[in-house]
């Protein structure tokens, strides 16, 4: 790696710098400089400081030591997820400010947010033409006055693009964009960032899918083992991701239930009747009979916005429509006199609305001792049984070396991780995991799948398993829901099995 | 009920392992709870207890916001979603949720709508404390009841979808059935309190209008303005003013006291801060001291809602109360605060 800078001026330059979160130090004495005309890809396992390189790059984190240079003339804007998960949890807090006024109908829209962002000479009101462009290439327009909250994963994702945009950056820093997409978002982003390079602009895209490299850059930084390096080649770092992967544990007996369930007899556990659920404008899932029996595993999948994660919240009793609708889980009607507990006893889940709404300030194993209740947070002091439970799950899944750490300060990999581990701690009758894989690197991604297929195989669990990516899915799944994206789903033989919609039945799977 | 101590004063409190959900369903079997006003603490409450497998409706006026809420939320018009007359007519227990003034106005309909042997309940003790202004007189074979939870509606929902719950205190006016208390302490459980301390209608309202007249919002308020003023005479930029006054309290100080009690602040301060604020506290609480008497004074003789509910009515309320916020905003002391928010780290490059 050459430090210091070219005659031909830098983007950016990073001269010995030594990353710091909190009291922490990453990556000692990295020097790594962006010259003009340069397209990075920075790649890197879970917690290795991909996500704090480029926090520290665009000015949002301090360094230890060393110095990071912008070049002149170069602004840097940064898309993350911790962005999307501050604007988040800044909605969740004014919710507090709303209720108390009983001002409920102010929420965030992508206009205010893009607005925010909005560089000085563009203060009269008018869209600052990079982000009027990029509207137009999203079609974007008729989203920007809708409730931030309510965005599809893709489209939330957009219009972080759209803000980061506003203040006319030369250089995008991506943190993990594609994750969590569907393949329309993920191939209509990747085009407006290849057209943004081609502009003569600059992206760091931060990843840990090698095949989510974009076609046009030219160089990448892998960081391994407490280092960042450059690669010689884009094809030597994609094949070293390969290499330094954690071993896995051979598939042996899972974690022994100390606390189990006694999974009751009924055989039908979630049973939807004419489900139909409806968000302002757009029906979501129209009139959808559907049922899930004990011991089947069910893959879901279809576009950003299809109805996937209603579906699960619908059964984890975290959509309110499901008080309006004939949603029977566990053979018992919803609203006709359960308690949420019950269910949550009951079933286990993993979302990334769930990850961006746990922000407590408690240890990583505490995180998954509060899946005993369902609670987020923990409010009880724990049974040594189940502490004794939740250890040895967490020594399974390797993770027994962060868990004392506070689970804010974890990684979002490794925050997934617990987050994952606190669904299963319980072994639940039914397993609900929404994109689990978000935010995993290829080894954790294998251990997640592996750790739900040896947990499938030792118990009669029943499960549901939501991803945009086939590559991700366990081998222990015996059913797959394709949802249309226009409110109809059909049973099909595997994933994308079925091209032609003509074999779809509309709304009602027979069984 | 188990006994605790509050710093050598020995009160009851009622814990939810002592009183289990599955208890409070038991003795609430056979209740519908109408939820009337779907506004602040309504969506709150019935949320909590629909989540918690009671029986729970709506009642709303038609064709409002809180109508489409409530239908958002997924309650079913004609089902569980009616409007107030329908819904006090089918509840057993009426948990009358609109706003004080609300209560007043639509009193005389939901009086009309109770059954022999439903519950009344409040969450505050303003209708029935001061039923000679107001006209809320319950007839007498009703129970009238009281939860009160301690925390806004969204810390209510809040709370309880993490698993954590909320205090609250709880009360009986009048036991008409017999069975007052335990519907009280169940619906309190219902609700989803963490634990519930007893207390009394008048004992509610008059610390509840004595708070927020009093440290909560009317002491602090006009404690913060005399400091921000001598400051300033003295030369202070507004910024500097503003933060030994406001923003130092709300940043971090405050919150220390919130873990820790403010004896820890006095006992972990520097020396410096500390002896002149022993030194200081008494001189305080003497200025203090006849305000808060007359205070307490004028809300227990009914002086204080008597202004609140001639106010409300006067024909150019809305005009006046505009006019006073708008002082309060255009303030340099509130206006230099707004600067002063902008400037903290989490606000930048956002």
């Amino acid at each position: 790696m050459t430090p210091g800078n070219s005659e031909s001026g830098f983007v950016v330059s990073l001269e010995k710098v030594t990353l710091r979160v909190r009291d922490r130090k990453l990556l000692p004495d990295t020097s790594w400089t962006i010259r003009p005309g340069e397209q990075w890809a920075v790649l890197g396992p879970n917690g290795s400081g991909k996500s704090t390189l480029a926090r520290t790059v665009a000015g949002h984190l301090p360094s230890a030591a060393g110095h990071v240079r912008i070049g002149r003339g170069h602004r840097l804007a940064l898309v993350s997820f911790e962005r999307q998960q501050d604007v988040y949890a800044r909605e969740l807090e004014n919710d507090a400010a709303r209720y108390f006024a009983g001002n409920l109908d102010t929420e965030l829209t992508p206009r205010e947010l893009i607005a925010r962002d909005r560089v000085a000479r563009d203060a009269a009101g008018e869209m600052p033409a990079a982000v009027a462009e990029a509207i137009a290439f999203f079609r974007f327009e008729p989203l920007l006055d809708r409730s931030f909250r309510h965005l599809s994963a893709g489209e939330m994702r957009k219009a972080l693009v759209l803000q980061a945009l506003a203040g006319d950056p030369t250089l995008l820093l991506l943190d993990e964009p594609f994750d969590g997409l569907d393949r329309n978002s993920r191939e209509s982003l990747a085009a407006f960032f290849q057209t943004f390079m081609e502009r003569g602009r600059h992206i760091v895209l931060v990843t840990h899918r090698a095949e989510e490299i974009l076609e046009g850059m030219t160089h990448v930084l892998v960081i391994r083992d407490g280092r960042a390096e450059v690669a010689d080649s884009i094809a030597s770092a994609v094949e070293s991701q390969g290499i330094g992967r954690r071993r896995l544990r051979p598939a042996g007996p899972g974690p022994e239930p100390v606390v189990s369930t006694t999974p009751s007899a009924d055989r039908v556990i979630v049973d939807f009747r004419n489900v139909t659920i409806r968000y302002q404008d757009s029906t979501v899932i129209d009139s959808l009979s559907w049922q899930l029996l004990r011991g089947q595993r069910w893959g879901i999948f279809g576009p950003n916005g299809s109805g996937k994660t209603t579906i699960i919240n619908l059964i984890a009793g975290e959509n309110l429509q499901g008080y309006a609708n004939d949603v029977r889980l566990f053979g018992r009607r919803r609203g006709s006199g359960e308690s949420l507990w019950e269910l949550r006893r009951r079933i286990g889940v993993v979302t990334p609305t769930l990850q961006m709404g746990y922000r407590k300030k408690i240890s990583a194993l505490e995180v998954v001792l509060s899946g005993f209740d369902g609670s987020t947070g923990l409010y009880r002091r724990p049974r040594q049984e189940e502490v004794d439970s939740a250890t040895r799950l967490v020594e399974a899944l390797d993770l027994a070396d962060l868990s004392e750490r506070l689970f804010p300060q974890l990684s979002y990999g490794q925050q997934r991780l617990f987050l994952i581990a606190r669904a299963m701690v319980r072994r639940p009758e039914l397993l609900l995991l929404d994109e689990p894989c978000q935010g995993l690197d290829p080894s954790n991604r294998a251990r997640v799948i592996e750790a739900v297929d040896v947990m499938a195989a030792s118990d009669p669990l029943s499960l549901i398993f939501v991803t945009h990516h086939p590559d991700e899915y366990p081998a222990c799944l015996t059913n797959f829901l394709e949802l249309d994206g226009e409110g109809g789903a059909a049973e099909v033989q595997a994933f994308g099995s079925i091209k032609n919609p003509v074999d779809k039945i509309r709304g009602v799977i027979p069984r | 009920m188990a006994k605790m101590n509050f710093g050598g004063v020995e009160e009851t409190v009622v814990t939810r392992e002592e009183f289990p959900l599955e208890k409070a369903r038991d003795v609430l079997k056979d209740e519908t709870i109408a939820v009337l006003g779907y506004g602040v603490q309504g969506p709150a409450q019935a949320l909590n207890m629909r989540d918690n497998g009671f029986r729970v409706i709506i009642g709303q006026r038609k064709d409002g916001k809180s109508w489409d809420k409530a239908v958002k939320d997924g309650w079913v018009p004609g089902e569980t979603l009616f409007d107030v007359e329908e819904a006090a007519k089918r509840g057993t227990i009426i948990q009358y949720l609109v706003s004080d003034a609300g209560q007043k106005a639509l009193w005389p309909k939901v009086k009309a709508c109770l059954n022999e042997g439903d519950a009344l309940y409040f969450s505050h003790g303003f209708s029935i404390v001061f039923k000679d202004q107001t006209g809320v007189i319950p007839p007498a074979n009703v129970d009238v009841i009281l939860v009160a939870p301690k925390g806004s509606g969204t810390s209510v929902r809040a709370n309880f979808l993490d698993g954590s719950g909320i205090n609250s205190s709880f009360a009986v006016f009048q036991n008409a059935t017999g069975r007052a208390e335990e519907r009280t302490i169940a619906t309190g459980i219902a609700i989803g309190s963490g634990y519930l301390f007893p207390t009394t209608f008048a004992h509610e309202v008059h610390s509840d209008l004595t708070g927020e007249r009093g440290v909560l919002m009317g002491a602090l308020a006009g404690i913060m303005e005399a400091q921000y003023q001598v400051l300033r005479e003295n030369g202070h930029t507004p910024s500097e003013a503003f933060n030994e006054t406001v923003e130092e309290l709300t940043q971090s100080l405050i919150r220390l006291v919130g873990q820790n009690g403010m004896d820890w602040m006095y006992a972990n301060c520097s020396t410096t801060a500390q002896r002149g604020a022993l030194d200081w506290k008494p001189r305080f609480k003497e200025a203090t001291l006849p305000v808060f008497k007359d205070l307490y004074n004028s809300v227990i003789t009914g002086k204080e809602t008597e202004i609140v509910l001639r106010a409300n009515s006067a024909p150019d309320y809305r005009e006046k109360l505009d006019a006073e916020l708008h002082t309060l905003g255009g303030s340099e002391l509130w206006r230099a605060g707004k600067t002063v928010r902008s400037l903290r780290p989490e606000n930048w490059k956002k």
